[in-house]
C-alpha cells in the first residue's frame, strides 16, 4: 500500500518501475535498473531527433535528471517511460534551441552558413527527396516545439495519447488538440487527391551511433 | 485521405543504439549517482529536496536511523527533517530552512496540500534525527519530544550557501584549491569556529572525477569534498537566474518583501522554459521561495538550489 492507498499490482518478475524508483530513495544503486529497462527505447527516440553524435550525451543527461528528480515520481505510475520521453523532450528542445543559437553565432563569427541543422533538415539534404516530402519537414520543422514534440511521439514514438499527456504533463485534450492542429497543417500540403506520394525514407539520417 | 499523422510514422527513422554506447552511458550514470549521498536524510547539500517514502519504508528509515549524525549540545546537526506528508503515515523529508522543525514541516505540509497545517509535535532521538508527526500521533520508536531545539542557524546557512548554484561548487567543475577557498570564505563569512575542510579518501578529486563537491558534516564540524566524473547539466539558466539574483540584492540591500518581488521578476525573465515547459512562477509551483526572518542581518540574501523545482531561500530583515 502506497502513500495514497493506492494498491498497487506487483507483477510477478519483480518490482514495477515506480517500486523500484522508491527502492533508489534509499540505494541509489537501484536506479540502474531504471536504465536498463528503458535506455534502450530512450536512445533510438533521442537518436532519431538529434542526431547519433549528440544522443549519447542527452542519453546521459535524461537519466540524471530522472535520478535528481526521483523523490518527486509518483508512485501510482507504474511505468516510467512516459516520465523519460517527458524528460527527454525537454532536453531535445533545449537541444535544438541551443544548436539555433550556435548556428546564429557561428554564422556572425565566420559570415557563413553553420552546419548545425536540425536533424530533419539535414535528413531532407542527405536525401533526393521529393519537393512534396521536403515541404512536409520543412512544416514539421517549423511547428511549435511543442506541437512537433507531441506529433513526434504519437508517429514515431506511438505512445498513445495518455501516455503523451503524461509525458509533457499536459491535459489529453491538449494533445489531441496539437495533433489536430499539425494534422491541419500538413493537410494543407498534401494534393487534391489528399495523398502525400513519393515518399522517400526518412530514417536515412538517422543513423547508428558509433 | 492517408492521414498525414500515418504518413509521418510511416518513416519512422530507423535508429538503432550500440552496446557499447549504452554501457558506456550506464558507466558514467552509475558512476555519478552512486556518488551521491545514500540516504535523504544524510543528503545536506541537496537544500529543500523532499522524498516522499510510503508508510512502510518511513518506518524502516525511523526505526533505522541511528548512524545517521549525532546532536550537539547546540542542536541537532542531521539538517533532515522527516515530516507527515500525508495522514496514512507517509513522511516527507525536507532540508531544516527556518531553524524550527515544525514550521518547516508545517511549510511543506500547506505547500503539499493547501490550507492550513494541522498541528505537529517535534522529537528527536539519541542520535540527533528530527523526525515531526501529526500532534496525538505515536512518536517513531527511539524518538523523545523536541522542545523548544532548533538547528543551528549558521550550520543550515552554510550548508544553503554551499548548495546554492549562483557558485559552480554545487554543479561546475571546480577544482579542489577553488573549492577549498570557497569553503574558507563560507567559514569566515559566517564566524564559524573550529571548522575544517577535508577530502573524501574514497572519492578524491583527480583526473578521473576532477568536479568538486562539498558535503557538510555538522557533526565533525567538516566540509568534505568529494570528486565528481562530470559537471551536472542543465544548470546554465539556472545559474543566470541565480547569479543575477545574487547581484541585484547585493546593489540594493533589499528587505525580505522587496527581495520576493525582486526574486519573481528575475524568475519571469529568466528561460529555464527548455527543461519545465511551464512558466517559471510560484503560481505554478516551480518556483518556489522560503523566507527566514533574520533582523540581524543588513540585507536579504539568497541561495538557489534546483531540485525539481527552483529553490529560494531567502534571509534578511523584514523591514
Amino acid at each position: 500500500m502506497w502513500s495514497n492507498g493506492e494498491e498497487l499490482t506487483v507483477e510477478d518478475e519483480g518490482p514495477n518501475d515506480s517500486e523500484v524508483i522508491a527502492a533508489s530513495l534509499t540505494d541509489p544503486s537501484a536506479f540502474g535498473e531504471i536504465y536498463d529497462r528503458h535506455a534502450r527505447t530512450l536512445a533510438r527516440y533521442l537518436i532519431r531527433r538529434v542526431g547519433a553524435d549528440d544522443a549519447e550525451g542527452l542519453l546521459g543527461d535524461v537519466f540524471r535528471i530522472a535520478f535528481e528528480a526521483r523523490h518527486r515520481y509518483r508512485p501510482d505510475r507504474v511505468d516510467a517511460r512516459p516520465w523519460l520521453y517527458g524528460i527527454s523532450a525537454n532536453l531535445v528542445m533545449r537541444h535544438r534551441r541551443g544548436a539555433a543559437r550556435r548556428e546564429r553565432a557561428t554564422a556572425r563569427f565566420a559570415s557563413r552558413p553553420s552546419s548545425v541543422e536540425p536533424l530533419e533538415e539535414r535528413v531532407v539534404d542527405g536525401m533526393s527527396a521529393s519537393d512534396r516530402w521536403r515541404r512536409v519537414v520543412v512544416a514539421i520543422d517549423r511547428l511549435p516545439s511543442r506541437d512537433r514534440e507531441v506529433l513526434f511521439l504519437f508517429a514515431w514514438e506511438q505512445l498513445s495519447y495518455a501516455e503523451i499527456a503524461e509525458a509533457l504533463d499536459i491535459p489529453v485534450g491538449t494533445v489531441r488538440s496539437r495533433l489536430n492542429r499539425v494534422r491541419t497543417v500538413l493537410r494543407e500540403l498534401e494534393g487534391p487527391a489528399g495523398e502525400v506520394p513519393d515518399i522517400p525514407t526518412l530514417g536515412a539520417g538517422g543513423g547508428s551511433p558509433a | 485521405m492517408t492521414d498525414p499523422i500515418t504518413t509521418v510514422r510511416s518513416h519512422t527513422p530507423e535508429a538503432d543504439p550500440s552496446d557499447a554506447l549504452l554501457a558506456r552511458v550506464r558507466s558514467d550514470l552509475m558512476s555519478s549517482i552512486t556518488a551521491e549521498p545514500a540516504n535523504p536524510f544524510s543528503a545536506p547539500r541537496r537544500s529543500k529536496r523532499r522524498w516522499l517514502l510510503p508508510a512502510a519504508a518511513a518506518a524502516v528509515l525511523l526505526t533505522g536511523a541511528g548512524a545517521w549524525a549525532v546532536a550537539r549540545d547546540d542542536g541537532p546537526t542531521n539538517l533532515g527533517i522527516s515530516c507527515p506528508g500525508n495522514r496514512d503515515g507517509s513522511i516527507v523529508g525536507v532540508q531544516a530552512t527556518s531553524g524550527d522543525p515544525v514550521a518547516d514541516c508545517a511549510a511543506t505540509w500547506v505547500d503539499l496540500h493547501g490550507g492550513e497545517a494541522p498541528p505537529m509535535t517535534a522529537y528527536v532521538n539519541p542520535a540527533g534525527d528530527v523526525a515531526v508527526v501529526l500532534a496525538g500521533h505515536q512518536a517513531p520508536d527511539g524518538f523523545a519530544a523536541m522542545a523548544n531545539a532548533r538547528f543551528d542557524a549558521k550550520l543550515i546557512e552554510l550548508q544553503e550557501s554551499l548548495a546554492d548554484i549562483a557558485g559552480d561548487l554545487p554543479h561546475g567543475c571546480t577544482d579542489e584549491a577553488s573549492a577549498r577557498s570557497v569553503v574558507q570564505h563560507e567559514f569566515d563569512r559566517l564566524d564559524l569556529e573550529g571548522w575544517t575542510v577535508g577530502t573524501d579518501p574514497d572519492r578524491p578529486i583527480d583526473e578521473a572525477r576532477p568536479c568538486a563537491r562539498a558535503d557538510v558534516h555538522g557533526r565533525d564540524r567538516r566540509v568534505v569534498l568529494r570528486g565528481d566524473p562530470r559537471a551536472k547539466a542543465f544548470s546554465d539558466a539556472y545559474q543566470q537566474f541565480a547569479q543575477e539574483l545574487d547581484r541585484q540584492l547585493q546593489a540594493t540591500c533589499s528587505t525580505l518583501p522587496e527581495a520576493e518581488a525582486v526574486t519573481k521578476r528575475i524568475a519571469a525573465a529568466t528561460d529555464v522554459s527548455a527543461l519545465t515547459d511551464v512558466a517559471f512562477t510560484t503560481e505554478d509551483g516551480f518556483l518556489s521561495i522560503d523566507s527566514v526572518e533574520d533582523q540581524t542581518a543588513p540585507c536579504a540574501r539568497a541561495s538557489v538550489s534546483v531540485g525539481g523545482r527552483v529553490q529560494v531561500t531567502l534571509r534578511g530583515p523584514a523591514t
